[in-house]
C-alpha cells in the first residue's frame, strides 16, 4: 500500500505540538506570516516571543515590501530603512503609495543594499525627482538587470527625456508579454500596485497634451465618439465607475465625474437625489441614505431651530 | 480499466476513503509523488496520517471545483470564477477549522490553495491591533513588560492614530 512513512515522524511532532492548550500562536500562523503587509508584519512581532523570533529570523516575509494607506503617512525614514534592512539585502520589491516623507538618499541606499530589487513602484512619493529614480533604476539595471517594472505616477517633473532614460534601463517587453492597457476605473479601484502586472512602468506620453502622465485607454471597445480617445486625464474626461469618456457628464456629491449611464444606476440621496460614486459610497440599507451634504444641513438646521 | 485507473483513494487520519478523480488529486503534490514512487502497483490508496477526514473533504470539494472551472472556462473568466467559488467556499470554514486547514495543505503541499488559506488568515489580521491579534487568536503575551515597551518605542511611527478595533 502506499504510504507517506518518511514524513511521518515530524508530522507527528506537528500534531503534538497542535495539541498543546491555547496560549502559543497556531503553527498556521507562521505560514501566513509571508502573506502580511508590512503594517501587519509589525503587530505580529509585538504579539509575542515565538512569533517575534520568527520574523526576526525569517527573511521571506520581508522580501515584499508594500506601504500604503493608511501606513504611508506615518511611514518616517528610519522605519523604512528599517523595515528595508529585514530583508537582508534581498528585498524582491518595494512599493511605496504616496510617501512623501522619502527622498532621493533614502531610495538610493535601499537599492544599493538591495540589488535583487525586481519592482519598484513608488507613485505619489513626491519627495523623490526624476533624477533620483534615473538613479536607481540605474544602478538596479547594472548590477543584475532584473528590474521589471517601475511606477512613478505623480511624481513632479517627469520630461519625456526622463521617461525615455528609464526605459532603456528596463527590460524590453518580451513576446508574449505586451503593454497593457489601463482603464481608469480600475485606476481608480485598486491604487495598490499589487493589481496592476504586465506593464514596464506606468506612465507614457499622452498623445494629446504631450505630457508624461498616466494614459488611460477607453473601456468601450469601440468608442462612441470614433475618436481616438486614448489621453490623460486632464485632456479625457472619464466615468469614474466604467471607465468610458464621458461626453454628457453626471455630477456626484464626492465631486467624481461619471457617466449618464452609470449615473442612473447609482443609488441616490432620499433629500437632493445625488448620488456617491461607489467608491465614497458607505454601505447602506435598502431604504437609501442621507448623503453628506444633506445631513449636515439638516443638523445645521436642528441646532439653529432649537436655538 | 480506464475507469478505475484514473481515480485514487485518500484515507484520512480517521481511516475514512476518499475517491477522488486523478485529476483533481494531482494537485496535491504529496499523492502525486507517493503515486510515481509506486508507479505500476495495482493499489490506489494513499494514507494522509495526519490529516483529519473533514479537512481531506474540503480539499478534495476545493480542488474539484478548480479543475471543473478550469474546463469550463478555457477560453477566458477562468480566474474570476475562481474568486467567486473561492469566496463562497472560505465562507462556510470557521477560524479554528481555516487555521488547521492550512496545516493540512501545507502537508499536502497544494500551492493554489495553500496561498486562499493563508491570504484568508491575513484579512482577519488586516489594519488589527496587537491586542486583537493576541485575542483573535488565543495568543498569550510572553514579553516581559519592559521588552514589550522597548518593542513599541521601535515600532512607534507606525502606530501613531490607529485605532485599537
Amino acid at each position: 500500500m502506499a504510504t507517506i512513512d518518511s514524513h511521518l515522524s515530524s508530522d507527528e511532532e506537528t500534531k503534538n505540538r497542535e495539541a498543546e492548550p491555547t496560549g502559543s500562536p497556531h503553527d498556521a500562523l507562521f505560514f501566513v506570516l509571508a502573506y502580511l503587509p508590512v503594517y501587519e508584519l509589525l503587530v505580529m512581532s509585538e504579539v509575542c516571543v515565538s512569533l517575534r523570533e520568527a520574523l526576526k529570523n525569517d527573511v521571506l516575509p520581508w522580501q515584499n515590501i508594500c506601504v500604503e494607506r493608511p501606513l504611508n503617512s506615518r511611514l518616517s525614514i528610519e522605519g523604512l530603512l528599517e523595515i528595508a534592512s529585514r530583508a537582508n539585502g534581498r528585498l524582491k520589491s518595494l512599493s511605496l503609495v504616496n510617501c512623501g516623507k522619502i527622498t532621493d538618499d533614502e531610495l538610493q541606499r535601499i537599492v544599493d543594499e538591495n540589488p535583487i530589487i525586481r519592482k519598484l513602484h513608488v507613485p505619489g512619493c513626491t519627495g523623490l525627482t526624476p533624477e533620483g529614480i534615473i538613479r536607481a533604476v540605474k544602478t538596479l539595471s547594472q548590477h543584475h538587470g532584473n528590474l521589471e517594472s517601475i511606477q512613478i505616477n505623480g511624481l513632479f517633473g517627469v520630461e519625456k527625456e526622463h521617461l525615455e532614460t528609464l526605459c532603456s534601463y528596463l527590460q524590453p517587453y518580451s513576446a508574449n508579454q505586451q503593454k497593457q492597457p489601463i482603464f481608469y476605473h480600475q485606476y481608480r479601484s485598486f491604487q495598490t500596485s499589487r493589481n496592476k502586472e504586465g506593464r514596464r512602468i506606468d506612465v507614457e506620453v499622452c498623445p494629446i497634451c504631450s505630457q508624461v502622465r498616466m494614459v488611460f485607454s477607453c473601456s468601450r471597445e469601440t468608442c462612441e465618439k470614433k475618436i481616438d480617445c486614448r489621453g490623460c486625464n486632464f485632456c479625457i474626461l472619464r466615468c469614474a465607475e466604467c471607465g468610458v469618456c464621458v461626453g454628457e457628464i453626471g455630477e456626484t456629491i464626492c465631486a467624481d465625474i461619471v457617466c449618464l449611464n452609470c449615473w442612473l444606476h447609482l443609488p441616490k440621496c432620499n433629500f437632493c437625489n445625488e448620488p456617491y460614486c461607489n467608491q465614497h459610497l458607505s454601505p447602506c440599507s435598502s431604504t437609501g441614505f442621507v448623503c453628506d451634504v444633506c445631513d449636515m444641513k439638516a443638523v445645521k438646521f436642528i441646532n439653529d431651530v432649537s436655538d | 480499466m480506464a475507469s478505475t485507473d484514473d481515480k485514487v483513494i485518500l484515507k484520512s487520519s480517521e481511516g475514512e476513503c476518499f475517491e477522488v478523480d486523478m485529476a483533481v488529486a494531482s494537485h496535491l503534490q504529496i499523492v502525486k509523488s507517493v503515486l510515481e514512487d509506486c508507479e505500476g502497483s495495482s493499489d490506489k490508496v494513499v494514507s494522509l496520517f495526519i490529516v483529519e477526514a473533514k479537512y481531506v473533504a474540503m480539499i478534495i470539494e476545493y480542488y474539484k471545483n478548480y479543475v471543473e472551472l478550469k474546463e469550463k472556462h478555457e477560453e477566458g473568466g477562468f480566474e474570476e470564477k475562481l474568486k467567486e467559488f473561492e469566496k463562497q467556499f472560505l465562507e462556510q470554514i470557521d477560524k479554528k477549522e481555516l487555521k488547521g486547514l492550512v496545516m493540512a495543505v501545507n502537508y499536502l503541499n497544494a500551492p493554489a490553495l495553500f496561498d486562499v488559506v493563508c491570504t484568508a488568515i491575513a484579512k482577519h489580521i488586516e489594519n488589527k491591533s496587537v491586542e486583537y491579534v493576541r485575542e483573535y487568536f488565543g495568543i498569550v503575551n510572553d514579553f516581559t513588560a519592559e521588552e514589550e515597551a522597548q518593542i513599541r518605542e521601535e515600532h512607534r511611527w507606525a502606530y501613531d492614530g490607529v485605532n485599537d478595533d
